[in-house]
C-alpha cells in the first residue's frame, strides 16, 4: 500500500486535534472542568495516533495512484470520524457506536444528531465544528483527490483548466489545502458577520455560520425566529453561497482574477439552482397557505426558507416541517436529492449532472427519429465530452441501485417502507432531518447496531462519490487476483 | 410525415378491434345478459372510426419511415385504449375516468382494476377485460401485422419500435414469418394454460380469463380476491409458471423451438431473470417466515407466486401482500422496476437493460483503474454497443424521473410518499400492484387515475417514442428529415 496514505491520514488527524483545541480552550474559558478533561483526553489520543502515523511513514512517495486515492478517500472519513467521536464518548453522553454515528453525521455534514437536547456549550461547539471541518474536507477533496479518482462525473468538467491535471501529488495537496482553508475560513467569517447583523449573539452566530456554510445544519437554538426576515434571508444567502460552485471562488482568488467571480453567478447551473429554490419554495409556501398552516407571509417565508435549507442539503432543524403534509415533505426530499451545484459542499445528485442528463435525453429524442445522427452537447458554450455523459448516466444508475439496496437493508430492521426510504435518502444526500419525517427520534435510537453502522457507511458513501468506493472494491479484488498487473 | 399511411394502419386497427368486440357481443347474446347493445355501440364507434380513417388513408408506397412507425405505434395504443374502455362506458358500469382507467389498464397489460365487485360483472364484460389484456399482450402491432399481410417490407421499422427492450433478436429471416410464428407461440401458450387450468379444476370462464391475463402478463382476474379466491395450489403453480413464461422473451422460445432447448439456458438475460426471481422469492420467503405467522411452505407459496406476479408485471395476488413486512414489499418493488425480459409481454425496465447498465458501470471502473487499457464491451450480438448503452442509461433516467414526477403529483392528492412512489413505478411499469393507500385502485382520486393512465401508456410505449411525439415538429408534413 502507498505509504502516502498513512502520512496523509496522520496529517488529517493532526488537524483534527488542532481543531479540538478550540472547544478545549472554550471549556477552560467557561470553567467546565469536566469538559476540559474530556477534550484533553481526546486531544491526547488523537495527537498520539497522528504522530505515530506520521512517524511510521517516512519518505512517503510523491503521488497517489487511483486505487490508493480511493483507499484514502474511504479510510479518511472513518478515521477522522472515529477520533472526532471521542469527546461524545468520554463525556458519557453516548455509547461507543452512537458516538461514532454522531461524529460521522457531523463530518459528512448530514446534521443528524442522537442527542436533541445537548446542553454543554463546548460539546455543542464541537458538534458544529465537526460539521464545519467536514465541509472543509469535502472542499479539499473536490479540489485535490476527487478529480483524479472519479472526477469524470462532471466535477472536472465544471472546473477551471488548471485543476484538470490528473495526478495527486503531496505538493499540490499541501498548497491547495492551505489556500482552501483560508478561503473557507473567509467564507465562514462573512457568514458570522451576516448572522451578527441579523441580530444573533456571537456564540450563536459562530455556530450558525459554521453549520450553514458547511451545509451540516445541526444546531438548535431559540434564535430560530422565523418572522425575522432578515435572519432567514441571511441564512438563505449563506446557503446559496455554499450551494454554489466554491471551486470557482477559489480559483478566482488564487489567480487574482476577480472577474471570474462573475462566473459563479453567471452560469446556467447556478441560475437553475436559484430558480429551483424560488419555484419550489413558492409552490411549497402556497401549498402551506392553502392547507391553512400559517398566514400568507409566514407560509411563503417558511416555504422559501425550508426549501433553500433542504436544497443545500442542510436540512432545517425546526420541527414544524414534521407536521406538514406529505406533499411538502416530498418536495423537500426531491430538492434534497437534487442537491446543490457541482463543486459545492452540498450533497445530493448535483444540478449540473441533472442538466447534462436532461440535455442528453433531449438529444436522444432526436436520435430516435434519426438513428445515425451524431450530436454534441454544449453547456455554457463548452462542449460536454461524450465520456462525461456516459459516466453521468452510469452514476445515476449506480446511485439509484445504491439507494434501492440500502432501503432494502434498512427495512430488514423492521421499519416500514416510508421510514426506511427516509433514512436511506437522508444518509445518502446528507440531509439529516429527512430521517425524522416519518420516524420518531426514539425509533432511530433504537435501531440495531448493524443498521446504524450501515447508515454511517451510507453517509460516507454519499460524500465520497459511490464510484470511489466501487473502485476500491474492484481494485482490491484485482490486487488479490493478480498482484503483479 | 406520411399521414395517409397512418390513417390506413389505424383503420386496420379499428377493424381488428371491432372484430374482437364481436366475440363478447355474441357471447352476450348467447348468454342473454342484456348488454349486447353496449357492445354493439362500441362496435359501431369503432367501425365508424375505421371508416373515417380508411376514407383518408391509403398505402401509396411501401415506405414507412421511423417517423410514421412511431406515430402509428403511439396512436394505436391511444385509440386501442379508448376503444377498450368503450364497452364499460356504454354499459354505465362506472364513471368516465374509471372506464378509461380500466381500458388503458387492460390494453397496456397493467391489470390495475377499479371495478369494486368483479364477479358482479356480466361474463361478456369479464371476457372483454381479459381480451384487452390478451390483445395488448404481444403488442397490438405485431399481431396486427401478422394478420394484415399487405404492409410490406418496411414494417420491420415498426417491429423495432414495438419490441420492448434494448436489443432485438430475430429468430427468422423474414419479418412476416417472425410475426406469424410469434403469434402461433402466443396462441399455443394461451391454449396450453387454459387446458392446464381446466385440469386444476377451474371453471371454463375462470380458466379462459385468467389464462389470457397470465400469458399477457396483464393481471385482471375474475374475482375480487384475485387468484387467492380459489385457494387452489396446483392452479397457483400453473399460473406462476405461466406468468414467468409470459415475462420471458418470446423470440427466445421461438429460437428454442427451432434450434433446441439448450438455447434457453445459454441466454444471459433469461438466466438473470430466473435468478432474480429465485433469489428474491427466497428472500421474501425468509422474511415472511421470520416476521409473519406462516410456516415455511406457506411462506414460500405466497412469496414465489407474488414475486412471479410482480416480476412479470402481471399483478395477480394469492394473498394479502399489503400486510407483509416492509422488506418483502421492497423486494416486490425492486422486481416491479426490473420487470421481465426484453421482447416479452411484461412491463417494467426489462432485465436486459439492467444487465447492460451493470456492464457499463463495470466498464467505467475498469477504465478508471487501468486508464491505458482498451476494453471492448460485449453484449449478445449488439452492434455499436456504446450508443445502445447510452440510450439505455437515458431511458433509465427518464423512467425513474417520470415515475417520481407522477408520485409527486399523487402526493398532492393526499397519498403518502412511499405509496405514491410505488404507484408511480407500478403505473409506468404496467405492474398493477401497489401498496398501502393505493392498494385499492378504486379509491384513488380522479387526477391520480388520469395520470396513472398516462404513465401506463408511456410505460408501454417506450418513453422516447412518447417524448418524440410531444414535439410539434414531429407532426409536420413534408419534413424531409
Amino acid at each position: 500500500m502507498d505509504k502516502l496514505i498513512p502520512y496523509l491520514m496522520g496529517r488529517a488527524l493532526l488537524l483534527c486535534s488542532a481543531c479540538m483545541a478550540i472547544p478545549f480552550a472554550y471549556s477552560i474559558y467557561l470553567d467546565h472542568h469536566f469538559m476540559t478533561g474530556v477534550f484533553g483526553q481526546s486531544i491526547c489520543i488523537t495527537l498520539l495516533i497522528a504522530i505515530l502515523l506520521i512517524k511510521k511513514s517516512t519518505n512517503p512517495p510523491e503521488s497517489l495512484s487511483v486505487y490508493g486515492g480511493a483507499i484514502f478517500l474511504c479510510a479518511i472519513w472513518v478515521t477522522v470520524a472515529f477520533f472526532g467521536g471521542l469527546p461524545y464518548y468520554f463525556s458519557h453522553n453516548l455509547g461507543a457506536i452512537d458516538s461514532f454515528v454522531e461524529s460521522v453525521s457531523g463530518f459528512t455534514t448530514t446534521g443528524y444528531t442522537n442527542i436533541l437536547s445537548l446542553q454543554d456549550p463546548a460539546l455543542i461547539l464541537w458538534r458544529s465544528m465537526t460539521q464545519w471541518m467536514g465541509g472543509g474536507m469535502i472542499l479539499m477533496f473536490i479540489a485535490t483527490v476527487l478529480p483524479a479518482i472519479t472526477g469524470m462525473f462532471g466535477i472536472s468538467f465544471a472546473m477551471p483548466v488548471a485543476l484538470k491535471t490528473g495526478v495527486v501529488t503531496i505538493n499540490r495537496l499541501r498548497k491547495n489545502t492551505r489556500r482552501l482553508s483560508i478561503l473557507y475560513a473567509l467564507l465562514t467569517i462573512i457568514g458570522v458577520f451576516f448572522f451578527s447583523i441579523a441580530g444573533l449573539g456571537t456564540y450563536d452566530a459562530i455556530n450558525f455560520a459554521m453549520v450553514t456554510i458547511s451545509t451540516g445544519g445541526c444546531y438548535f437554538s431559540d434564535a430560530y425566529l422565523y418572522n425575522n426576515v432578515w435572519f432567514a434571508s441571511a441564512a438563505i444567502v449563506g446557503l446559496i453561497a455554499a450551494g454554489g460552485n466554491v471551486i470557482i471562488y477559489w480559483q478566482a482568488i488564487k489567480r487574482r482574477q476577480y472577474s471570474m467571480l462573475k462566473k459563479t453567478v453567471r452560469n446556467t447551473e447556478f441560475h437553475i439552482f436559484v430558480l429551483i429554490i424560488l419555484i419550489i419554495g413558492l409552490i411549497c409556501g402556497l401549498h402551506l397557505y392553502h392547507n391553512n398552516y400559517y398566514n400568507l407571509s409566514d407560509s411563503l417565508l417558511y416555504g422559501f426558507f425550508s426549501v433553500a435549507l433542504y436544497a443545500g442539503t442542510t436540512g432545517a432543524p425546526p420541527f414544524e416541517v414534521l407536521s406538514w403534509t406529505d406533499f411538502d415533505k416530498m418536495l423537500l426530499i426531491v430538492v434534497a436529492s437534487i442537491g446543490g451545484c457541482i463543486g459545492s459542499l452540498a450533497g445530493g445528485f448535483k444540478i449540473l449532472r441533472l442538466m447534462i442528463l436532461f440535455k442528453s435525453c433531449a438529444n436522444e429524442m432526436t436520435r430516435t427519429i434519426h438513428p445515425d445522427i451524431i450530436m454534441t452537447m454544449k453547456i455554457d458554450g463548452e462542449i460536454v465530452p461524450s465520456k462525461v455523459i456516459n459516466r453521468i448516466l452510469g452514476f445515476f444508475f449506480i446511485v439509484f441501485i445504491t439507494v434501492a439496496i440500502s432501503i432494502l437493508v434498512i427495512s430488514a430492521a423492521g421499519l416500514d417502507m416510508q421510514q426506511s426510504m427516509d433514512i436511506a435518502i437522508a444518509c445518502i444526500t446528507s440531509t439529516g432531518p429527512i430521517m425524522l419525517f416519518h420516524t420518531s427520534h426514539s425509533e432511530i435510537l433504537a435501531l440495531p447496531v448493524i443498521v446504524k453502522l450501515f447508515c454511517c457507511f451510507l453517509m460516507i458513501l454519499g460524500k465520497l462519490d459511490i464510484f470511489a468506493f466501487l473502485i476500491l472494491i474492484f481494485g482490491s479484488r484485482q490486487q488479490l487476483l493478480h498482484k503483479h498487473w | 410525415m406520411n399521414y395517409p399511411v397512418i390513417y390506413y394502419m389505424l383503420s386496420r386497427l379499428m377493424v381488428a378491434m371491432s372484430v374482437t368486440l364481436l366475440i363478447p357481443f355474441f357471447m352476450a347474446i348467447q348468454l342473454n345478459e342484456n348488454n349486447e347493445l353496449d357492445f354493439l355501440a362500441a362496435i359501431l364507434c369503432s367501425l365508424s372510426l375505421a371508416v373515417f380513417f380508411s376514407n383518408r388513408g391509403k398505402i401509396t408506397t411501401n415506405d414507412i419511415s421511423i417517423r410514421e412507425g412511431i406515430a402509428i405505434t403511439g396512436l394505436s395504443w391511444l385509440f386501442a385504449s379508448i376503444i377498450a374502455s368503450l364497452p364499460f362506458l356504454t354499459g354505465h358500469y362506472m364513471p368516465f375516468v374509471d372506464c378509461l382507467f380500466e381500458g388503458v389498464s387492460g390494453i397496456t397489460g397493467s391489470g390495475a382494476s377499479v371495478v369494486r365487485d368483479i364477479p358482479g360483472l356480466p361474463t361478456s364484460i369479464m371476457l372483454w377485460r381479459s381480451l384487452t389484456h390478451w390483445l395488448g399482450g404481444l403488442g397490438i402491432i405485431v399481431i396486427f401485422i401478422a394478420i394484415v399481410p399487405q404492409t410490406g417490407t418496411k414494417s420491420l421499422k415498426m417491429f423495432e419500435v414495438e419490441t420492448t427492450g434494448p436489443t432485438e433478436t430475430r429468430p427468422l429471416p423474414r419479418f412476416k414469418d417472425t410475426a406469424h410464428a410469434l403469434l402461433i407461440v402466443y396462441i399455443f401458450l394461451t391454449f396450453l394454460i387454459i387446458a392446464l387450468l381446466l385440469l386444476c379444476g377451474f371453471s371454463f370462464s375462470d380458466a379462459v380469463n385468467n389464462a389470457m391475463s397470465a400469458i399477457a402478463t396483464g393481471g385482471f382476474s375474475t374475482r375480487n380476491e384475485s387468484i387467492g379466491y380459489f385457494d387452489n395450489l396446483p392452479a397457483e403453480i400453473v399460473l406462476t409458471i405461466a406468468m414467468l413464461v409470459g415475462g420471458g422473451n418470446f423470440s427466445l422460445y421461438l429460437i428454442a423451438w427451432k434450434q433446441g432447448y439448450h438455447k434457453i439456458l445459454k441466454d444471459g438475460e433469461f438466466i438473470a431473470y430466473m435468478a432474480l426471481f429465485g433469489f428474491l422469492s427466497l428472500a421474501i420467503t425468509t422474511n415472511l417466515f421470520a416476521a409473519m405467522d406462516m410456516n415455511l411452505f406457506e411462506a414460500f407459496r405466497y412469496a414465489s407466486f407474488q414475486t412471479a406476479a410482480t416480476i412479470s408485471t402481471t399483478g395477480f395476488s394469492n394473498g394479502d401482500f399489503d400486510s407483509w413486512p416492509a422488506f418483502s414489499k421492497y423486494c416486490l418493488l425492486i422486481v416491479m422496476i426490473t420487470g421481465g425480459c426484453a421482447g416479452s409481454t411484461s412491463g417494467g425496465m426489462k432485465v436486459a437493460r439492467f444487465l447492460l447498465l451493470f456492464k457499463m458501470i463495470h466498464y467505467i471502473i475498469q477504465e478508471k483503474l487501468h486508464p491505458n487499457q482498451i476494453i471492448h464491451m460485449k453484449y449478445d450480438t449488439v452492434e455499436r454497443l456504446d450508443i445502445v448503452v447510452n440510450r439505455v442509461g437515458r431511458f433509465f433516467f427518464l423512467y425513474v424521473f417520470l415515475a417520481l414526477m407522477g408520485a409527486l403529483v399523487f402526493t398532492i392528492e393526499g397519498l403518502p410518499i412511499m405509496d405514491a412512489i410505488v404507484l408511480g413505478f407500478s403505473a409506468i411499469g404496467n405492474a398493477g400492484v401497489a401498496f398501502g393507500a393505493a392498494n385499492d385502485f378504486s379509491t384513488l382520486n380522479d387526477l391520480t387515475k388520469y395520470i396513472c393512465c398516462g404513465l401506463m401508456v408511456v410505460g408501454r410505449l417506450e418513453i422516447f417514442l412518447f417524448l418524440v411525439m410531444l414535439k410539434p415538429s414531429f407532426w409536420q408534413t413534408g419534413a424531409s428529415w
